[in-house]
């Protein structure tokens, strides 16, 4: 009994001992455990197992000609450069999923963000001109939306954390970090304090969220 | 930590602010790099996408044998200088003895080679090493008109304080550096600095793992806050329309793209780019189709700026206008020539050609190449330690 015992928790020691060391699989691809990162989108460093250099990438494929056709392949790290920017016909519909309500400016602001010639198709592109618009729409939105009374009382640091963090959720589809509240409270609160109109602050602090890359890009 | 080039910029920023003891992070600084010339300085580059055919940089090398050249239909604008009509009508009286002809022998024939390798000089991006040598007072450095990125779809990192901006709206534009009209519900300048600085701040996290998905809305947002940051300057996006004739506030066709120029040459931009598409006029042996593009789409809008802002300011800015393309038409169909001369109009030039072809379209073998083209402009916008170099067309400036 005591030597089944023994043997049981010898194997079960060696298979823990195992998961914290890399795994190689057949393509020789080693499986390293990944650091917490509250938004999953990958850690870059110089350490990380998910940047390239932790892992042998790929053999050579040499064609006929004795090309190696993996030869101009990039590298690049785990989850990152996933994201990309929403087109400007997505605005609508995202301003309407976040807010409900959609500034009549906008059915006029498509050339801010650059024209694509009908049947044609071109990766979005930000600047500075586009983004000021899209903060500029948002804050139009945002102030039309917040038509509540609770927004005629300035934001505190109490009300403004809730709001913050409530929209933030809604409009990036992900909790924020405390970091990413506190620029918006802070905002709200501390920097548009000489703002006279309390819904006007608050519409700021809507818009800057809106203007984010949280909500510009997917 | 990482000290990555957006932290260090934004380090930089509040440490302006500190040291300036206000609530906003020291106006103007991100966006005012010490001026490297005496002078408001622009260089406005008119990108005929296809080709530039030699009519428009050494007309008089045709004369009766080609491109139905004749001595009727050219120009001799003096020192050598001799271009088609529709382009010599198009350069007011005032400013035809600013004129020359730069040439450029690049031995390339393909277009996309062309397009990508004339904007690039020591593997850096010309255009941004330019405008950030510049410098000046525009929060906005570089500026394409009625689009997004160079000719080939070219998004270049930026170089110093200087990245691409795309500007495809006036009134966009205008709202952004002179604010829109005040309403309840629309938004104040000052508060969009401040807000879009805390969208930026609350970007760190997705920028910094999308590096180069995400660039331009990271440089989008520097150049955002700069522009905010600057003084008021008005504009009226209906005085535009009027001098270029134009109507709404897109910036699409020729027309828009000189007007958007414009603006931005107010602003103090040091670079933009104007791209006008449907230059590769392969069969084209007498000429004609590239005088009726020219005279239909490019020389009313560029009579207007030259007029306006190159001639009508030549007290208070440097503007250079450069008209090049891929490269020459050769003879006999206007196929692919593998060198071009680029004609460039500006305040310090003065007449003279290093570009006139023989009448093969061949330009002199000691003809310098793409790098020769950038330290002229650099010499022409007068840098004070030019970054590209020495120019090697000395007899072409004032």
């Amino acid at each position: 009994m005591s030597r089944t015992f023994a043997i049981t928790l010898a194997g079960l020691a060696l298979a823990l001992a195992a998961c914290d060391e890399p795994l190689e699989d057949g393509f020789r691809r080693r499986n390293r455990p990944l650091g917490s990162d509250p938004s999953g989108e990958g850690q870059p460093g110089g350490d990380d197992p998910t940047q390239p250099g932790s892992c042998d990438e790929g053999s050579p494929h040499v064609g006929f000609a004795g090309t190696d056709f993996t030869a101009g392949r990039p590298l690049g790290g785990l989850g990152a450069d996933r994201r990309r920017i929403k087109p400007f016909s997505a605005m609508e519909s995202e301003l309407r999923r976040v807010l409900g309500v959609v500034p009549s400016s906008l059915a006029t602001s498509a050339s801010a963000f650059g024209d694509i010639p009908a049947r044609w198709y071109a990766e979005p592109v930000a600047g500075a001109v586009s983004l000021y618009t899209t903060y500029s729409l948002a804050f139009t939105a945002c102030y039309d939306a917040m038509s509540d009374s609770v927004y005629a009382q300035p934001p505190t640091p109490a009300t403004a954390t809730e709001e913050c963090r409530k929209l933030q959720h809604k409009a990036w589809l992900r909790a924020p970090t405390a970091e990413e509240t506190k620029e918006c409270v802070d905002l709200a609160v501390t920097t548009l304090a000489s703002e006279p109109s309390p819904r006007r602050r608050w519409a700021h602090a809507c818009a800057s969220v809106l203007s984010a890359a949280g909500f510009v890009s997917y | 930590m990482r000290l990555t080039r957006r932290g260090f910029i934004k380090a930089l920023g509040a440490g302006a602010g500190a040291l300036a003891g206000t609530r906003l992070a020291g106006p103007g600084l991100l966006g005012r790099a010490l001026a490297a010339t005496p002078e408001p300085t622009s260089v406005v580059v008119i990108w005929l996408n296809g080709g530039i055919n030699a009519i428009f940089t050494g007309a008089d090398a045709f004369t009766n044998t080609a491109f139905g050249v004749t001595s009727s239909n050219i120009t001799a604008l003096g020192g050598g200088v001799v271009v088609d009509n529709t382009l010599a009508n198009a350069i007011p009286q005032g400013l035809r003895s600013r004129v020359a002809s730069v040439g450029i022998r690049h031995g390339i024939a393909d277009h996309g080679q062309a397009q990508s390798r004339m904007f690039v000089s020591n593997g850096q991006s010309a255009p941004l090493v330019l405008a950030n040598a510049i410098g000046g007072n525009g929060a906005i450095k570089a500026a394409v008109v009625g689009g997004n990125s160079l000719p080939n779809g070219a998004r270049p990192q930026p170089v110093g304080s200087a990245s691409l901006q795309g500007i495809t709206d006036m009134k966009a534009t205008i709202d952004a550096v002179a604010g829109a009209t005040p309403a309840p519900n629309t938004v104040d300048r000052e508060g969009a600095l401040h807000g879009l600085r805390a969208a930026d701040a609350m970007s760190d996290s997705a920028l910094s793992k999308s590096p180069k998905s995400l660039a331009s809305v990271d440089q989008g947002y520097e150049a955002a806050i700069a522009t905010l940051q600057k003084p008021v300057q008005p504009f009226n996006v209906q005085e535009f329309n009027n001098a270029y004739g134009l109507n709404g506030t897109a910036v699409r066709g020729f027309a828009a793209k000189m007007a958007a120029a414009e603006l931005m040459v107010r602003t103090g931009t040091g670079f933009v780019i104007a791209e006008d598409g449907g230059w590769d006029t392969h069969g084209d042996r007498n000429g004609n189709t590239v005088r009726n593009a020219f005279s239909q789409r490019i020389a009313n809008p560029l009579r207007t700026f030259l007029t306006r802002v190159v001639e009508g300011e030549l007290n208070e800015r440097n503007v250079i206008v450069a008209i090049l393309g891929d490269f020459h038409r050769s003879l006999p169909g206007s196929d692919h020539q593998a060198n071009l001369a680029a004609l460039v109009i500006g305040k310090r030039i003065k007449n003279g050609t290093t570009g006139k072809t023989d009448a093969r379209v061949s330009l002199p073998p000691n003809t310098p190449s793409i790098d020769g083209f950038w330290q002229f402009l650099g010499a022409a916008a007068r840098l004070d330690n030019s970054p590209f170099g020495a120019n090697p067309h000395p007899s072409l400036l004032a």
